[in-house]
């Protein structure tokens, strides 16, 4: 998994169509432009344009080319990392109040499984759970992976299935963030306490 | 599959006319309507140029400006090729972004089988500098050395050398077909060396950056970049040789040559532009791409393992 700090990097992959490309698609597997244009429903010409820009910033790379029996020439693009997520505090500094709204509407659907969050604690909630994915992005983005080519043989479920077994059992195993999420969940068992009907699901 | 044979670039060529063909109307909208902006662009260059020129000088004085170019040289042919050099090149910039754009569908067709003629536009907006770098580099590098090659002459010759080179004037009247065979060479040449230049501007890359790749391509695959691009020069040249035939034949003083050449000319002018150069465009990208490929064969497609894809048991995270 790789974790983006780059904050001219986040800016790019706020675009919808780029990121439907690269965290939809092309950490999944190689695909074509043409490919892309049918799933995305967008014309071949833009997502050539967007490929281009992601394969500047070294998000996506070519991984092979294709002749087809017509005479195309295809070429594969695929993510550079299987995983992306986005450094949260360098979000919230590139994208300013964006980040921070979409934050706290986060917070705030909370309330539809019954934690209702005071608007006054709001800040400290989203200071709390940005605390907790920073560290998590942080120790997701370490490499566990002991033997690479046993892993890309892999297929892309059963690499899933493992990745989360694993990345699971390293933030469990981390003492820091076993802290945050428990200062977390504590501040989520308290808005729920003031929520009867969530107390009551309790 | 990356050299050249004879079986190759037939194919090369069969390839290109058939993609040209199946998108020719996107092609002929795209050329109409980015060649109009081409030419808009053109008049605000012109605007851009002349009008600070008339309000500085004033209008007698920018003539009288212009006029004293021909007192540099003393020599006409001289003052032809300075003047190119000074004033055609911001003129033309316009065109070669237009034509570099049309590489862009084409990059569309050969990479998706597929383009839109209003992706000509997004190509000319979003490489717009780089199309145009790309442009005057190609200009320089293939009219740079008849420019310095001229004011050689005129400083070892004198003056009527130009004269006698560029318009045939003067007893020297076996001078201009060799020079002028001389010319077609570095042409085709040098214009062969630079094919691979629009390509790779398109691919993302700078204009120093392409023109360095297309000379290496150039020089590692001569037979098959130079070998497509001679392929279509002589394709070309044989679409003319009719018309050639026919001026002999018939002086085009007899209207009925005229009519001749005309019903010959005009159709064929219109296949050039609007299947001969989105060929030309086609077949270009197409061997970049294939040049620049990693793999040289063509691939099967990639199968997932046995156990292969499938609903995920772990959740979360």
């Amino acid at each position: 998994m790789q974790v983006i700090e780059d904050k001219k990097l986040i800016k790019l992959l706020m675009e919808p169509t780029r990121a439907k490309i690269v965290f939809d698609y092309l950490v999944k597997d190689a695909m074509t432009v043409k490919q892309l244009s049918e799933v995305t429903g967008k014309n071949p010409g833009t997502i050539l344009h967007h490929i281009q820009k992601l394969k500047e910033v070294g998000i996506v790379f070519e991984e092979r080319t294709e002749q087809t029996p017509t005479g195309i020439v295809q070429r594969y693009y695929r993510a550079t990392a299987r995983e992306f997520r986005m450094g949260i505090s360098e979000m919230v500094q590139a994208t300013g109040d964006d980040a921070r709204k979409r934050l706290k509407s986060i917070i705030k659907s909370l309330s539809v499984y019954g934690i209702d969050v005071p608007e006054s604690q709001i800040d400290e909630a989203v200071e709390l759970m940005t605390a907790m994915i920073g560290r998590e992005n942080e120790i997701s983005s370490r490499n566990l992976i002991v033997n690479e080519d046993g892993y890309d043989n892999l297929s892309s479920s059963v690499r899933g299935d493992a990745s989360r077994i694993m990345r699971r059992f390293a933030l469990e195993e981390d003492s820091q963030y076993r802290e945050l999420r428990e200062n977390w969940h504590a501040f989520l068992s308290l808005a729920r306490s003031h929520n009867p009907q969530g107390a009551r699901n309790e | 599959m990356k050299n050249a044979s004879f079986k190759i670039l037939l194919e090369d060529l069969k390839i290109s006319f058939k993609f040209a063909l199946k998108n020719v109307i996107s092609y002929v909208l795209a050329i109409i309507g980015v060649f109009i902006v081409a030419g808009l662009l053109l008049i605000v260059v012109a605007a851009a140029v002349f009008v600070p020129l008339v309000f500085m000088m004033g209008f007698d004085n920018m003539v009288l400006w212009f006029e004293s170019f021909a007192l540099l040289g003393s020599a006409e042919g001289a003052t032809v090729v300075l003047g190119i050099f000074l004033f055609a090149l911001p003129f033309i910039t316009p065109f070669f972004v237009a034509t570099g754009a049309l590489f862009g569908m084409s990059r569309e067709i050969v990479e998706s089988e597929g383009t839109t003629a209003e992706g000509v536009f997004q190509w000319f907006k979003r490489k717009f500098f780089s199309l145009a770098g790309g442009g005057i580099v190609m200009f320089l590098i293939i009219a740079g050395p008849v420019f310095l090659i001229s004011f050689g002459a005129v400083a070892v010759f004198g003056d009527q050398v130009l004269n006698f080179a560029f318009i045939s004037s003067g007893s020297a009247s076996t001078l201009s077909p060799i020079l002028v065979g001389l010319g077609v060479i570095w042409f085709v040449l040098s214009t062969g060396f630079l094919t691979m230049l629009f390509p790779a501007i398109i691919d993302g890359h700078s204009v120093i950056e392409a023109t360095k790749k297309s000379v290496r391509m150039s020089i590692d695959y001569f037979d098959r970049v130079i070998g497509f691009w001679i392929a279509f020069v002589l394709l070309l040249v044989a679409f003319l040789v009719p018309m050639l035939v026919a001026v002999f034949a018939f002086p085009p003083s007899l209207g009925i040559g005229m009519a001749a050449i005309g019903i010959y000319a005009i159709p064929m002018a219109i296949f050039l532009v609007f299947v001969g150069l989105p060929a030309l465009s086609i077949g270009l990208t197409r061997v970049y791409m294939i040049l620049t490929a990693d793999d040289e064969d063509i691939l099967p497609e990639e199968e997932e393992p046995e156990s292969g894809s499938g609903p995920s048991f772990v959740g979360g995270l």
